[in-house]
C-alpha cells in the first residue's frame, strides 16, 4: 500500500473515531455484538440464496424448474439484504474504524464483495441478453458452470475474510 | 472430576493438539464452521418460509423439503465436525464455559439454531412416515399443521 494512501486512511480513521456517533457506539457494549448478529443473519440469507442460484446453474437444484422461477425466487434475496449488510457494516466501521478499514482481511473482503456483485450482475445481464441463459441444455454451458463455481467461491471467500478480520485486528 | 479427565484426554489427542498448537488451523476451521452455519440457517429458512406460507408457494412443502433439506443436512454435518474439532482443541475450558454465565448468550444462540433444526427434522420425519399419495387419490391434508417448535 502506498504511504500516501496509508496516511490518508489513517486520517479518515482518526476522524471517524472522534465523531459523536462513533463515541456513542464505543460507549455502549451491546451495539456492536447486536449489529454483528444481524449482519451474519443477513449474510445467511444472501449466501444461501446465491447458493441456490449457483446450484441451479450447475443443474443440481430445481433442475425440473425453469431458470425464471429460480431467479425470481432467489435473486431479490441476494440484492435486498445487501442494504441491511451495508447499514450494519457501516455501524461496525463507525464504531471501530481502525479495526476494520486498516485491516487487510477487511480490504480483501470488500474487493471480493465487489467481484461477487459483478458476477451476480453478469448472470442477470446474460439472462436479459438471452432469455434461455441458465436453462439446462442452453448453449454456453461452460459460461453457466463457470459463473456458478466462481460465485460460490467468492461468497465463501467473503465469509472467510469476514471471519479473519477478527484475527488481523 | 471424571468429565475433566475425559475432556483432558480429548484435548491431548493428536488432532486436538495439532489444532491448538498451530496458529492458523483454528481460524480456518472456524471459517468453515461459520460458512456451514450460515448455510444451515439460510437453507432451513427457505423451508420455514414455505411452511409459514410466505414463499415458494408454487412448490409443495414436501417437494421443497426434498429439494432443500439435503443441503441443510450436509452443511449441518460440516458444522458439527468443525465445531467438534474446535471444541476438542480446548475441551476442558470449553466444557467449563458451557455452564458459565458469560457464554450463556452465545450458548442460547447455538441452542436456537439447534432448536430450529430439530423442529425441521421432526417435520420431515413426520412427513416421511405419512402414507404416500397414490396417483389419482385426493391430496391428504398436511400432517404438519402444528409447528410447535
Amino acid at each position: 500500500m502506498s504511504p500516501v494512501f496509508s496516511k490518508s486512511l489513517n486520517a479518515i480513521c482518526v476522524w471517524i473515531d472522534q465523531t459523536p456517533l462513533s463515541q456513542a457506539i464505543q460507549a455502549t457494549s451491546w451495539v456492536v455484538p447486536t449489529v454483528q448478529t444481524v449482519h451474519i443473519l443477513a449474510i445467511a440469507v444472501v449466501a444461501s440464496s446465491a447458493l441456490m442460484i449457483d446450484l441451479r446453474l450447475l443443474g443440481i437444484f430445481w433442475a425440473d424448474r425453469p431458470m425464471k422461477a429460480v431467479f425470481s425466487r432467489f435473486l431479490p434475496l441476494v440484492w435486498w439484504p445487501l442494504l441491511i449488510l451495508f447499514a450494519t457494516g457501516a455501524i461496525m466501521i463507525i464504531g471501530e474504524p481502525a479495526r476494520s478499514l486498516k485491516n487487510p482481511a477487511f480490504q480483501l473482503k470488500m474487493l471480493l464483495l465487489i467481484t461477487a456483485l459483478i458476477v451476480t450482475g453478469l448472470s442477470q445481464f446474460f439472462r436479459r441478453q438471452d432469455g434461455t441463459f441458465g436453462d439446462l441444455g442452453s448453449a454456453p454451458r461452460l459460461l453457466r458452470v463457470a459463473i456458478a463455481v466462481v460465485s460460490m467461491l467468492l461468497w465463501s471467500a467473503i465469509i472467510f475474510a469476514g471471519r479473519w478480520i477478527a484475527y488481523y485486528a | 472430576m471424571e468429565f475433566d479427565r475425559a475432556f483432558g484426554w480429548l484435548q491431548a489427542t493428536p488432532v486436538a493438539k495439532a489444532i491448538s498448537e498451530n496458529e492458523i488451523l483454528f481460524p480456518w476451521i472456524e471459517s468453515v464452521h461459520v460458512l456451514a452455519i450460515v448455510l444451515v440457517v439460510g437453507t432451513i429458512s427457505i423451508v420455514d418460509l414455505r411452511l409459514l406460507g410466505v414463499a415458494s408457494l408454487d412448490r409443495s412443502a414436501r417437494r421443497l423439503m426434498q429439494d432443500v433439506l439435503p443441503f441443510t443436512w450436509g452443511a449441518f454435518v460440516v458444522a458439527a465436525i468443525t465445531g467438534s474439532l474446535m471444541f476438542a482443541s480446548d475441551a476442558v475450558n470449553y466444557a467449563h464455559n458451557f455452564f458459565s454465565e458469560e457464554s450463556s448468550s452465545c450458548f442460547c444462540w447455538q441452542a436456537s439454531t439447534w432448536r430450529s433444526f430439530i423442529s425441521s427434522a421432526l417435520v420431515i420425519s413426520r412427513i416421511g412416515m405419512s402414507p404416500s399419495r397414490r396417483r389419482g387419490q385426493p391430496r391428504s391434508p398436511p400432517r404438519y399443521r402444528c409447528l410447535c417448535g
